[in-house]
């Protein structure tokens, strides 16, 4: 279970420029829940995203996952936390475009010091999920925008992490691709994992368990009663 | 550790721009670092090898044809042999810069060769020239030569070997040049050699020599001659092919551009130094901006792939430790890159008997390339420090105090 209360997180704190993207945002999702985070540009939708992924430190409130409080954990511990149980997905893929796919999706499983037979095995098996075995050898420049996504998936879902994160997974793709990547990510949730994707698209939002709703860093609505 | 090289490797080598970028880029370092070397070395030899050409250490060699020889004075030479043997042998010997070992009974002495006398610029033909008999042992074949070093005898047998043994030969004493106005008829039976035969040239071009005559004398005093001031300096070695006014004229020109003859104005050391200023210091200058530039391009490239890199590797589950450790991986891979060519050209350049370019780079080549790994080094450094910059948080405590 993710759980956050009071969260806030300011950008250059004690400057000039500083920013509040997050003020006292409390949220809870369960596990196994589809959940779309939405709102305005700005908002603070990847900021929370982020937070909840590991990558970005907060500075108030709490962040409880799986019941352990993620702002006190070591920066080894945050590092197995990105690696095991929590799975991300960005817009631009951020995967290795020289590489082949198995190639990128084995990187988490090299963290977790998989051993080679059963990195393949496991690469395998997340492509298969992900629906492009065939492509496992094939070089990321060489794959179109939602072969990509499906690679970046297949990566966030290689360790069995039980959170998957997906920030704008369909923005950079066509409506009848983003549909495509948006079942498979129900697929995922259908398998027991909890989702949360941050997302523009009202339409796919609407599909999710339950909305979100972000306004100039607080939580507007945790239903998605409140519309952007 | 086989993960860190993985990661490592996957930023410098999987991304074929950088890598070809980085290539060509140590390529062209390898070669101007070389470059330089031997721009450097072109001046510090001379004057390293200058500074050892004492009257102690220099011996000078006089071939002159025979049949002038026997047209002047009306002696036959003693032995008709094979006259040009030794003559051969010390051709073997002339090589720029190498160094010969010159024993006697009780001494043994070091010999180098100047680079610039013995150039080709004068194209001698040697096998034209015969060797003077007159002072020769018929039975020990050793070849005349005049030598600076007073504390030897006349008459005695000098043996010339060079490093690996390989080219030796005999050599008698037949003259000391340690006084420029020696005169060696005092000392050897009918031989006109040395400065009293330049004088003799210089003042009388009638006397046609149509072979090669090689004189070893010392070019401060040759100027000196000319100008009928007398002077007692080090020795340098002097060529003249068919001795004619105009073409001795011609040569001293050319060696006094050469910076062979030595004064002020025309040392070797400062028309190179002076060279080096106004030509080759903005050329080397030139062509180092334009690499640095390039090497600049590459940096920018490996930054933001190494950052893409290590943001995708963090996202994985790299602690920032283990990021750092594959920056340095892939920095000391860009060093390696670097330093690689020169160890594969070194014994290239050994094999192939690049002299200079060995010596250069033995001598001058690794400081530049030191001068690169320090560059290097301060760079990764610079590139660490800018990848990590962004990704540091600040830390817990700071983040209290903030707050509090």
């Amino acid at each position: 279970m993710l759980e956050v209360q009071n969260l806030s997180k300011t950008y250059n704190p004690g400057k000039k420029n500083a920013l509040a993207a997050l003020h006292d945002v409390s949220l809870t999702i369960a596990d196994g829940e589809m959940v779309a985070v939405t709102g305005t540009s700005g908002a603070g939708k990847s900021t929370l995203l982020h937070i909840l992924g590991g990558v970005l430190s907060f500075d108030t409130g709490s962040y409880h996952l799986d019941g352990e409080e993620v702002g006190n954990l070591s920066e080894k511990k945050l590092a197995v936390l990105r690696n095991r149980k929590v799975g991300t997905v960005f817009q631009s893929f951020l995967l290795l475009p020289d590489n082949t796919v198995r190639e990128n999706v084995e990187i988490p499983l090299l963290f977790a010091r998989v051993p080679k037979k059963k990195r393949r095995a496991l690469c395998q098996k997340a492509l298969e999920q992900a629906g492009i075995p065939e492509l496992s050898d094939r070089s990321v420049s060489a794959l179109s925008g939602g072969q990509k996504q499906r690679a970046a998936i297949a990566r966030a879902i290689v360790n069995q992490a039980q959170y998957i994160l997906a920030d704008e997974p369909t923005g950079a793709l066509d409506s009848k691709t983003a549909a495509s990547i948006f079942d498979l990510f129900r697929q995922i949730a259908d398998s027991g994992r909890t989702v949360v994707i941050v997302t523009h698209d009202l339409q796919l939002a609407a599909r999710c368990d339950r909305q979100i709703v972000l306004k100039d860093g607080a939580v507007v609505s945790t239903d998605g009663s409140e519309s952007i | 550790m086989a993960k860190t090289f993985r990661f490592a490797g996957e930023i410098i080598f999987k991304n074929k721009l950088l890598f070809s970028l980085l290539v060509l880029q140590f390529v062209f370092f390898l070669f101007f670092a070389l470059d330089c070397a031997n721009r450097l070395y072109q001046i510090e030899y001379p004057r390293r090898v200058l500074a050892g050409l004492t009257a102690q250490n220099f011996a000078y060699f006089s071939p002159i044809q025979y049949d002038s020889y026997a047209m002047v004075y009306g002696t036959q030479m003693e032995n008709d042999a094979d006259p040009y043997a030794d003559f051969n042998k010390l051709k073997g010997l002339t090589a720029v810069e190498n160094v010969y070992t010159l024993e006697s009974l009780e001494t043994k002495t070091e010999l180098r060769v100047y680079p610039e006398v013995l150039s080709d610029k004068l194209d001698i033909p040697m096998r034209r020239g015969v060797w003077l008999s007159g002072a020769d042992n018929a039975s020990l074949r050793a070849a005349p030569c005049v030598t600076s070093d007073a504390s030897r005898k006349l008459g005695e047998i000098l043996l010339f070997r060079d490093s690996d043994g390989l080219v030796q030969a005999q050599f008698q004493v037949v003259g000391i040049a340690a006084d420029p106005y020696f005169d060696f008829e005092q000392n050897v039976s009918g031989e006109q050699l040395g400065l009293s035969a330049l004088a003799e040239l210089t003042q009388k071009p009638e006397v046609q020599f149509s072979g090669v005559e090689i004189l070893w004398t010392d070019s401060e005093t040759v100027l000196s001659v000319l100008r009928d001031k007398p002077v007692n300096t080090s020795s340098r070695l002097l060529f003249f092919d068919g001795v004619s006014q105009e073409q001795m004229e011609e040569n001293l020109t050319l060696l006094r551009r050469s910076g062979s003859i030595l004064n002020s104005e025309t040392s070797f050391d400062n028309q190179r130094l002076a060279s080096l200023k106004e030509k080759e210091l903005p050329q080397m200058l030139c062509v180092l901006g334009i690499a640095v530039v390039g090497f600049c391009c590459a940096a920018a490239i490996f930054v933001q792939n190494a950052r893409y890199c290590l943001k995708v590797y963090f996202l994985c589950g790299a602690t920032r430790r283990q990021n750092a450790a594959v920056c340095f991986t892939a920095l000391l891979f860009v060093v390696l890159l670097a330093v690689l060519p020169y160890c594969i050209l070194l014994p290239v350049a050994g094999t192939l008997n690049w002299f200079d370019w060995c010596y250069a780079f033995t001598k001058v080549g690794f400081l530049v390339v030191g001068g690169f790994a320090a560059v290097f080094l301060l760079l990764a450094l610079i590139t660490v420090a800018c990848l990590f910059a962004r990704q540091l948080e600040p830390s817990k405590r700071k983040r209290r105090k903030q707050y509090a």
